[in-house]
């Protein structure tokens, strides 16, 4: 039986198994968002709990475990890719592109996996910070510390994610299955 | 603000997220509330990111993650153990190593006195160690020509020794220099097939301050272990004794 995180903030305890507990799912669907692969997300988020479980001691703020934790994760995915190229930082100054605007019934019909393949459609750059915008409540200067960018960077990223996110969710299909989940 | 710059700024609202209510969002929101058409766009929007949000947290987890992440950090745990112990362990040996060796070449080294020898000699027989003899035999001549062939003769048995029997002999080494070791029964001990009596012999020139007499000097050990020692000629003489001084004496 494995226990389920809820985002709600109650004190902060650094016991790997509370940890694991509170935020396995949240960087678990962080991870999912990014890969798209069910695989490399359960890597991603073990991997994640093993730094913990190695350099965890480290950090001197409790207050910082979960920004700590996503920080860990994205740094992983990052690394996993072997990027070369540093993502071009941009400031906020207008969102370019027309808000699309989805029908009440579109949204109802959405489901998880046409989230996630609407979102594997959106320019690489923004996927993480869209992502975390919507799976943990992180403030945007969390979202900055764990993407390692200003935090004007990091609205700019997520208002252009949302707009290509939603003009992406008016072209997938209804049709579109979701992922097999199991964890090997 | 136009209605434009109002969605921008809304796109990025989220209600409850603390520190993100800033003045000009406030703005922005009150504006929704006096123009129809961005009531509306707000509304629609507000639903559509409570889907998506409420979609990407509904992402489903693999079961059996948690166990595995669980179950691999007490792997992880139990492999790091043996390793970190042998890391101890090895740290351990390295620094007793070190200090054995700074030890040996730091500490003042004992002379080849008669005193270090005696303690040298009688101290493992005294605590019931004593090697392998070389030869072990109860023939006394075999024993004299064993030593005769190692270099050693000369030397003279107490005539106490003659009512003991013999059980074999040892060439040791005691720095760099050769000591015949002779055992006995005395016929009072409780194994009869053990010595209870180890005669030392070894030239006087190889140890400063080696008795100066010919007449044994006796001393207790311990409850159980007496020493007598004396010189003759060019040898010095250490006998031990597992007994009292009257028990020694005997064999003198």
């Amino acid at each position: 039986m494995s226990p389920t995180d809820d985002n709600a903030e109650p004190s902060v305890s650094l016991d790997f198994e509370s940890l694991v507990a509170r935020y396995y799912r949240s960087l678990y669907q962080f991870a999912f968002s990014l890969t798209q692969a069910e695989a490399d997300a359960c890597d991603l988020t073990q991997q994640t709990f093993y730094v913990w479980a190695t350099k965890g001691h480290q950090l001197r703020d409790a207050t910082k475990v979960k920004s700590w934790l996503f920080t860990t994760l994205h740094r992983e995915f990052l690394e996993s890719r072997r990027r070369q190229t540093r993502f071009p930082h941009y400031e906020l100054d207008q969102v370019n592109e027309e808000l699309p605007s989805i029908s009440p019934a579109r949204v109802n019909q959405l489901d998880s996996a046409q989230v996630l393949q609407a979102l594997a459609r959106v320019d690489e750059v923004y996927q993480a910070p869209v992502a975390l915008f919507y799976i943990e409540d992180l403030s945007y200067k969390e979202i900055a510390e764990v993407l390692n960018i200003p935090m004007g960077t990091v609205k700019s990223r997520i208002a252009r994610g949302i707009a290509q996110l939603q003009k992406s969710l008016m072209a997938t299909g209804s049709s579109d299955q979701a992922p097999k989940q199991t964890c090997e | 603000m136009n209605n434009r710059e109002v969605k921008e700024i809304l796109l990025l609202y989220r209600p409850g997220i603390s520190g993100e209510e800033d003045q000009e969002t406030a703005q922005a929101l009150e504006l929704t509330k006096r123009d129809a058409e961005l009531a509306s766009w707000f509304e629609e929007h507000c639903a559509l990111q409570d889907a998506l949000r409420a979609n990407f947290r509904q992402i489903a987890v693999p079961q059996g993650l948690w166990e595995q992440i669980i179950s691999e950090r007490k792997a992880h745990t139990q492999l790091r153990f043996p390793r970190r112990a042998l890391l101890v362990a090895a740290a351990v040996v390295l620094l007793a190593l070190i200090s054995v060796g700074a030890y040996s070449l730091l500490r003042p080294r004992p002379g080849n006195t008669f005193v270090n020898f005696s303690n040298r000699m009688a101290g493992s027989v005294a605590r019931g160690q004593y090697p392998q003899m070389d030869k072990e035999t109860n023939d006394l001549g075999a024993i004299q020509q064993f030593l005769a062939s190692k270099g050693q003769s000369g030397y003279q048995l107490p005539k106490g020794l003659e009512k003991a029997t013999p059980t074999g002999c040892k060439i040791l080494e005691w720095r760099s220099n050769s000591v015949a070791m002779l055992c006995f029964n005395s016929g009072t001990n409780a194994k009869p097939d053990e010595p209870d009596l180890f005669l030392f012999v070894v030239a006087r020139s190889a140890i400063r301050q080696a008795p100066s007499t010919h007449l044994p000097k006796i001393e207790p050990r311990n409850r159980r272990f007496t020493t007598a020692s004396w010189t003759s000629g060019d040898k010095a003489y250490l006998l031990g004794g597992l007994g009292d001084e009257r028990f020694l004496r005997k064999f003198l």
